[in-house]
């Protein structure tokens, strides 16, 4: 729809049109404010009234205390969940950071020991190796052999250790040594 | 003489009966499978039973733990010995993997012919039908 205005007339009538639209927008906003303000405006007000009221009132914003009740138990279990939950990741960090610690000091005193073995450990080490060297010349793994071998083992650090097994273990493999006995070869 | 020949009859009938029923009482599937190696593969493989009821005094199977290594061996009817370890001191997946063989067990360890070291994985299997007679 539009509105044809007189040309000589024309700034007159815009001006009367504004200020109609200003009136009229101005109303309206009175005519409905009682109502906007009840229901977007203001915090939700706790009923008195039994549950039946309640009900009816709620469709104009209202909250019945029961509901209140029921949101307060719902609020109070979450946030008891998510504090527990925050509790066990605390908990979990702290005992991924102490065992980190201790792999890293394990780690380091190891490697301090396998650094530096003593003369008795050297001196095991150099007998276990003269057992399966006498024993290579005869191609037999004795029980006494064994007995030797193993007695040094319990003092070696763990990579020597390992290295006169590994010997032992590839002479027997390969048939350069036979045990005359029955059982584990240490 | 008759009466003696009878009575000795007797005796032998009910001892037969007594045995056919005495081995009847082991009912259930039995497998006894003796100690094999395999040289190509680097395997040995054997059951407790099977070496224990062999027939020959020569082969055994055997799994060995202490505080500083654990340590597989098998000899086979030929006397063939093999043996593998595990490297450093035995951890929580050696111990329980030791401490899952038992009488009723099967297993299958693989050595690597340059270190002697085992190679997984070690085949262990536990069945009703390899318990011991």
């Amino acid at each position: 729809m539009s509105i044809v205005f007189p040309n000589r007339s024309s700034s007159k009538a815009k001006a009367l049109i504004l200020i109609g639209t200003l009136v009229g927008i101005g109303g309206l906003g009175y005519w409905s404010g009682g109502r906007v303000k009840s229901a977007t405006a203001s915090a939700p007000t706790v009923a008195n009234e039994p549950t039946q009221v309640g009900s009816e009132k709620k469709s104009q914003g209202y909250v019945t205390r029961d509901e209140l009740s029921a949101l307060r138990v719902e609020m109070r279990a979450e946030f008891r969940e998510v504090t527990q939950a925050l509790g066990a990741l605390q908990s979990a960090t702290t005992s991924a950071a102490n065992a980190a610690a201790a792999k890293t000091t394990g780690a380091a005193s190891e490697g301090n020991a396998e650094s530096a073995p003593d003369e008795n450990q050297i001196r095991e080490y150099d007998k276990s190796k003269t057992v399966i060297q006498g024993a290579l010349r005869t191609g037999t793994w004795s029980a006494d052999d064994r007995r030797a071998f193993r007695a040094s083992l319990e003092t070696l650090p763990s990579s020597m250790r390992d290295e006169v097994i590994s010997q032992l273990l590839v002479a027997i493999n390969s048939d350069r040594l036979k045990p005359n006995y029955k059982g584990p070869p240490f | 003489m008759g009466f003696a020949f009878k009575r000795w009859a007797l005796v032998g009938a009910v001892s037969g009966f007594g045995v056919v029923f005495a081995a009847s009482a082991y009912a259930g599937y039995a497998w006894t499978p003796a100690v094999y190696i395999d040289n190509t593969n680097h395997t040995a493989e054997g059951s407790f039973v099977g070496a224990r009821t062999s027939g020959n005094s020569v082969e055994y199977i055997g799994v060995t733990i202490n505080d500083f290594a654990v340590t597989y061996y098998a000899q086979d009817a030929s006397g063939t010995y093999r043996s593998c370890g595990h490297p450093g001191a035995p951890g929580t997946t050696e111990r329980i993997e030791v401490s899952t063989i038992s009488n009723q067990s099967w297993f299958r360890f693989k050595w690597d012919p340059n270190t002697g070291y085992c190679v997984a994985p070690l085949d262990i299997q536990n069945n009703s039908f390899m318990s011991s007679p």
